[in-house]
């Protein structure tokens, strides 16, 4: 219990005196977490809706992979970031490994899976006539996916919380393809493990703290965006 | 004002079935076509061949003359608006949801405005414009939904059962209102029911489909009165389908010996094994001192008397079971009872004749 009001107390610190080290590691976990996200919901959300929207041969099959990768370990798609980044890897040649940039690779492919298929979901959850209806409307294609967009926006705003709740809490992949080095690659989570590993729990407890609280805020912001129209609900 | 619309040797196939095989129908501009028949007889998939909702597998489909192209469908479905059975309106408020159809076509704002509060007024539903659509009751959603088709000031409109899910009264009411819509409008209009009043009420020719084929087109009165088959008659409600033999007899109504003995004339000139419809409606039922007289006078005691929305259906044994329908007045006379004995009689030109 000592343990969690020292961390309470240290992270209280570390905020009020805007400590350099701590804020260079959260405006990098923000940076991180913010462009993996951006690019899942750039890749996850089209492809979600051509899923829900769109039948050709082998739909099923990549809807099984999209639904795997909803699953899958993050140690596995570091690994496989790292195997393809690594110096002597296919992608070795553009130097990418223990970089920022590697770190958005390898959550952006963790994120994509979850946005993609929870995208999927919340179209195919519409009503089954309203895609006629809109069609019967005069709507062109891009105003059909628009429409429908608009309309599955609860779901989708839930698909880009899961997104990023899944890469701001993830540690396993972060490590292995950024390697937590100091002002480089140190986000929150590989410097809470660092902490962990070295023993200062109190240290470890606040950035675990500061972490939460970022989670909270961004994810509160999107459910406000996500709530405010909800139907029953008085305008 | 309408324009007419023309479909020729259209077939659909789903799941490799042909669901659909309608090989001319013909509606003219302004006309109000009802599309009726049981569940899986095409009529909704024939509406959507004809909205350009669906793309026949082989066939034409023309708009005021000229055939549609379907590389190009957005024009020609511009032209045209849908209403279906479910009000399918967006999460948005009223005013938006009737605005959008208004804004695909990038009109500017002060028309669809315009436009908008017009047709809300048109539908009584103006105090709605500011509430979210997904609150309302379903006759208001229904009036949005109207009013969301006819803001687009469409040249075609097509309703796939429109007011099915909703009460009586409400269906009631909206019926009236799309009557003197389409009569103020002439707007062409094709609609999908199950309900014969709807017919009646706003069709100017109806075709009866039976699994995927148009079987008989014509006036409604044509359809439930004269239909081509004994499948049509029993759905479009004759409760009363005789199997018999007619015979003609010199200029005069033809003489059906019905299975069971009984003879009676009917309207249609036709001979040798048919089936021989009566609609209840046409039976009178009266006791058995008021002497009448003429044809097809059957003596018969009453079986059963079931309420069936605001009339009753009477079931009398006449040596063949025969079904009419009562009104309050006269259910509430003495000899309208089970068990008693009674008269009925019906005029020739009632009975349909369907060769068997």
């Amino acid at each position: 219990m000592e343990a969690v009001w020292q961390g309470l107390v240290q992270a209280f610190l570390l905020i009020v005196k805007l400590d350099p080290g701590v804020l260079e590691v959260v405006a990098l976990t923000l940076k991180v977490c913010g462009l993996a996200t951006a690019i899942s919901i750039i890749i996850g959300v089209p492809l979600g809706i051509l899923l829900a929207l769109k039948a050709f041969p082998g739909c099923q099959v990549v809807v099984s992979l999209v639904n795997t990768g909803m699953g899958i370990p993050p140690v596995v798609v570091g690994l496989v970031v790292s195997f393809l980044l690594w110096r002597s890897g296919p992608l070795g040649y553009f130097g990418l490994i223990y970089t920022p940039v590697a770190m958005v690779i390898a959550q952006a492919l963790i994120a994509a899976p979850l946005i993609t298929g929870l995208t999927m979901a919340a179209i195919q959850q519409l009503p089954p006539g309203l895609r006629t209806q809109v069609l019967a409307l005069g709507a062109t294609p891009g105003q059909l996916y628009w429409t429908l967009l608009k309309e599955a926006r609860r779901g989708i705003l839930a698909a880009v919380i899961a997104g990023f709740g899944g890469v701001i809490s993830e540690v396993g992949a972060a490590t292995m393809v950024g390697g937590n080095i100091m002002h480089q690659t140190r986000v929150l989570t590989t410097a809470t493990v660092m902490e962990v590993s070295r023993g200062h729990f109190d240290v470890a407890m606040a950035l675990s703290f500061i972490l939460i609280g970022l989670s909270f805020t961004v994810t509160f912001a999107l459910t406000v965006l996500q709530q405010r129209e909800r139907p029953g609900k008085a305008n | 004002m309408g324009i007419g619309i023309y479909a020729r040797d259209v077939r659909v196939i789903k799941g490799g079935r042909q669901v659909l095989a309608v090989d001319d129908l013909e509606i003219r501009p302004g006309e109000v076509w009802g599309l009726i028949g049981p569940n899986g007889a095409g009529k909704s998939t024939l509406l959507q061949v004809l909205a350009l909702l669906e793309k026949p597998a082989a066939g034409e489909v023309w708009f005021a003359g000229r055939k549609v192209d379907y590389r190009r469908i957005l024009p020609w479905r511009r032209q045209l608006a849908v209403v279906f059975q479910e009000s399918l309106l967006l999460d948005t408020t009223v005013f938006n949801n009737v605005a959008t159809g208004l804004r695909f076509r990038g009109l500017p704002r002060p028309v669809i405005k315009e436009r908008v509060e017009r047709w809300l007024k048109a539908l009584q539903i103006k105090d709605l414009a500011h509430r979210p659509a997904r609150g309302l009751s379903g006759g208001e959603a229904q009036r949005v939904s109207l009013a969301r088709a006819l803001a687009l000031e469409p040249r075609v409109l097509f309703l796939d059962e429109p007011f099915a899910a909703l009460d009586a009264p409400t269906r009631a009411t909206l019926l009236e209102e799309l009557h003197h819509i389409l009569e103020a409008t002439g707007i062409t209009a094709v609609f999908v029911t199950h309900d014969f009043t709807e017919l009646l009420f706003l069709a100017d020719r109806v075709a009866a489909l039976q699994e995927g084929r148009i079987v008989q087109t014509g006036t409604p009165e044509a359809i439930l009165w004269h239909p081509a088959s004994i499948q049509l008659a029993a759905f479009v409600g004759i409760a009363n389908l005789l199997p018999g033999e007619a015979s003609l007899n010199g200029a005069g109504p033809a003489r059906v010996r019905l299975r069971g003995g009984t003879t009676i004339l009917a309207g249609t000139r036709v001979k040798g094994r048919v089936v021989a419809c009566l609609r209840p409606e046409e039976i009178s039922i009266c006791g058995l001192q008021e002497g009448k007289e003429g044809a097809n006078i059957l003596r018969g005691r009453i079986v059963r008397v079931v309420p069936q929305g605001g009339q009753y259906r009477v079931e009398v044994d006449c040596g063949l079971e025969l079904v009419a329908l009562a009104g309050a007045t006269q259910i509430r006379r003495s000899f309208m009872a089970p068990g008693q004995e009674v008269m009925v009689t019906f005029p020739p030109e009632a009975v349909h004749l369907i060769p068997a």
